[in-house]
C-alpha cells in the first residue's frame, strides 16, 4: 500500500479511538526509548553519527510489526552527552540501555532556601553539586556547556528525523508532543530534589515543609503557563507520573491532585487531552480521574490490570494499554493469544482504546517476537 | 561571584562566541530555562 494512504489509514483509525468512535480497527501504540535498537543487534552508539542510520536502526522491527502511532522512538540522552555529564540521570548502560539514575543533591534541611528562592537555590547550592565540572574553571565550564547545548540541538534534529522517517515509511502518527512535558510538584521534588528515599521520608517527617514547597515550585513552574493559552494542535502534552504509586490515597488526594487537576483543566480547557502514564500501580487512587472531564486524559495503563481500569474508567478516559510486556518476553505467542483477545473484545466497542504494552522498549529483548505476534494479531482481530 | 552569577557569566561568553561552530540562533537551550535543565538532565 502507498505510505501516504496508509499514513492516513493509521491516523484515522488513532483519531476514532481518542473520539471514542470505532475505526476500521484499534490502533497499536509504543513508547520506544530506544529499545527497538537492539532488534537487529544494534545500539545508539553504533548510529548516532549518522541521523537516518539512527531512525532506520530504532524502528527496523516496523518491518514486521503493525504500529499505528507512537508516543516516542527515542533516548533523552545522547552518546556524548552520556559521556560527558557522568552524573547525569539520563544515562547509557555499557550495553546502551537509557537508565534513569536518581541522583538527588538536596539535603533534608534545605527546604527553606528552594521554598525562598527556588531558581536561585538550583543555581547556587544543586548545579555546583550535581555538575561540579562546571564550576571548576572557565574553561572547563564552557566546553561542557558546549557539549549539552550541540547535543540538545542535535537529539531534537534527530527526533524530527526519527518521527519523519516513521511517518513516510511505516504510516505511524506520532502522538505526543515532547516539548509540552507536565509534571506536578511532587513529581519534581521526587525526580530532581529529594529523590525516592528522600521525598518519602520528608513526606513523614516534615510535611509542611515539603507542601510549602510544593507550592513554591509550582509558583515557579507552572502558574503562569496554566494563565496562559494551550495549543492542542501539536499534539498531547505527555506527562510521565512518577510518585503516585507510592503515595497513600490521603498524601495523593492532599499533595499531588490538586496540581494535577489544574494541569488538566488546563488542557481540557483549550480542547486538548494529556497523554498521562500512570506509572505502577493507581488501584486506590484512580477513581480521581472521574473527577475532571470526560476525555481530557489518554491514561497509559501500567501496572494495574487492564480490565479492572477499564470497568472503572473506560466511559469516562481513553485507554491506552493491555500488553503485559514483561509477559510477552516470558511467555508463547499461543499463551497470550486469549488475553489480546479479551482486552479487545471487553475495551474496543464504542472505541476509546489504544491498544499498547505497558512499559516502554528499554532493553534487549523488550522487542521480542511474541511482542511482535502480539502486535499483529490485535490488528488482525480487531479489523472489521 | 554567586554560582548564579558565575553561570550567567559563563552562558553571556559563549553566546557572544564568534568561533564557536554551533550558529547562534540554536544556542536556545543555553538561555531558556538552563538551571532546570541542567538539573533534570
Amino acid at each position: 500500500m502507498e505510505t501516504n494512504k496508509l499514513f492516513q489509514q493509521k491516523y484515522e483509525s488513532f483519531q476514532k479511538a481518542v473520539n471514542r468512535q470505532e475505526g476500521p480497527w484499534v490502533p497499536n501504540a509504543m513508547t520506544n526509548n530506544g529499545g527497538g535498537f537492539f532488534w537487529k543487534g544494534k545500539t545508539a552508539r553504533d548510529v548516532a553519527h549518522d541521523y537516518q542510520a539512527y531512525a532506520q536502526a530504532l524502528l527496523a522491527f516496523l518491518d514486521e510489526t503493525w504500529m499505528d502511532c507512537q508516543v516516542m522512538s527515542g533516548l533523552t540522552t545522547t552518546p556524548r552527552l552520556s559521556d560527558t555529564f557522568t552524573t547525569a540521570e539520563n544515562r547509557l548502560a555499557p550495553d546502551g540501555t537509557l537508565t534513569h539514575l536518581q541522583n538527588p543533591m538536596m539535603k533534608a534541611d534545605e527546604y527553606d532556601q528552594l521554598i525562598a528562592d527556588p531558581k536561585g537555590f538550583i543555581a547556587n547550592v544543586l548545579l555546583p553539586r550535581k555538575h561540579p565540572e562546571i564550576f571548576e574553571d572557565k574553561e572547563t565550564g564552557k566546553e561542557k556547556l558546549k557539549v549539552y547545548a550541540e547535543e540538545m540541538i542535535r537529539n531534537v534534529a534527530q527526533m524530527g528525523c526519527t518521527t519523519k522517517y516513521a511517518a513516510e515509511k511505516y504510516g505511524v502518527t506520532t502522538i505526543c508532543n515532547l516539548a509540552c512535558a507536565l509534571n506536578t510538584p511532587l513529581d519534581h521534588i521526587f525526580d530532581y530534589f529529594r529523590g525516592f528515599r528522600g521525598t518519602l521520608t520528608d513526606l513523614r517527617r516534615h510535611p509542611d515543609q515539603v507542601k510549602a514547597a510544593l507550592d513554591a515550585i509550582w509558583a515557579f513552574r507552572d502558574a503562569d503557563r496554566v494563565a496562559g493559552p494551550f495549543d492542542p494542535s501539536k499534539g498531547f502534552p505527555f506527562q510521565p507520573c512518577h510518585i503516585p504509586a507510592y503515595l497513600s490515597p490521603k498524601q495523593y488526594k492532599e499533595l499531588y491532585w490538586p496540581f494535577e487537576k489544574q494541569l488538566i483543566e488546563w488542557v481540557a480547557g483549550h480542547g486538548g487531552k494529556i497523554f498521562l502514564v500512570m506509572e505502577g500501580r493507581w488501584e486506590n487512587i484512580m477513581d480521581c480521574f472521574l473527577e475532571v472531564p470526560k476525555d481530557s486524559l489518554v491514561l497509559n495503563v501500567d501496572d494495574d490490570d487492564f480490565l479492572e481500569v477499564h470497568r472503572r474508567l473506560g466511559d469516562h478516559q481513553i485507554l491506552c494499554g493491555g500488553l503485559k510486556l514483561a509477559e510477552t518476553r516470558l511467555k508463547t505467542f499461543e499463551q497470550m493469544k486469549d488475553d489480546v483477545k479479551r482486552v479487545i473484545d471487553t475495551c474496543a466497542p464504542g472505541g476509546g482504546l489504544i491498544f499498547c504494552p505497558d512499559k516502554g522498549f528499554v532493553t534487549p529483548g523488550d522487542v521480542n517476537p511474541t511482542l511482535i505476534e502480539c502486535l499483529n494479531f490485535a490488528h488482525e482481530y480487531s479489523s472489521k | 561571584m554567586t554560582n548564579q552569577e558565575y553561570l550567567n557569566a559563563l552562558i553571556a561568553e559563549l553566546m557572544a562566541d564568534t568561533d564557536w561552530a554551533l550558529p547562534p540562533q540554536q544556542r536556545f537551550f543555553l538561555v531558556s530555562d538552563i538551571e532546570w535543565k541542567l538539573l533534570g538532565l
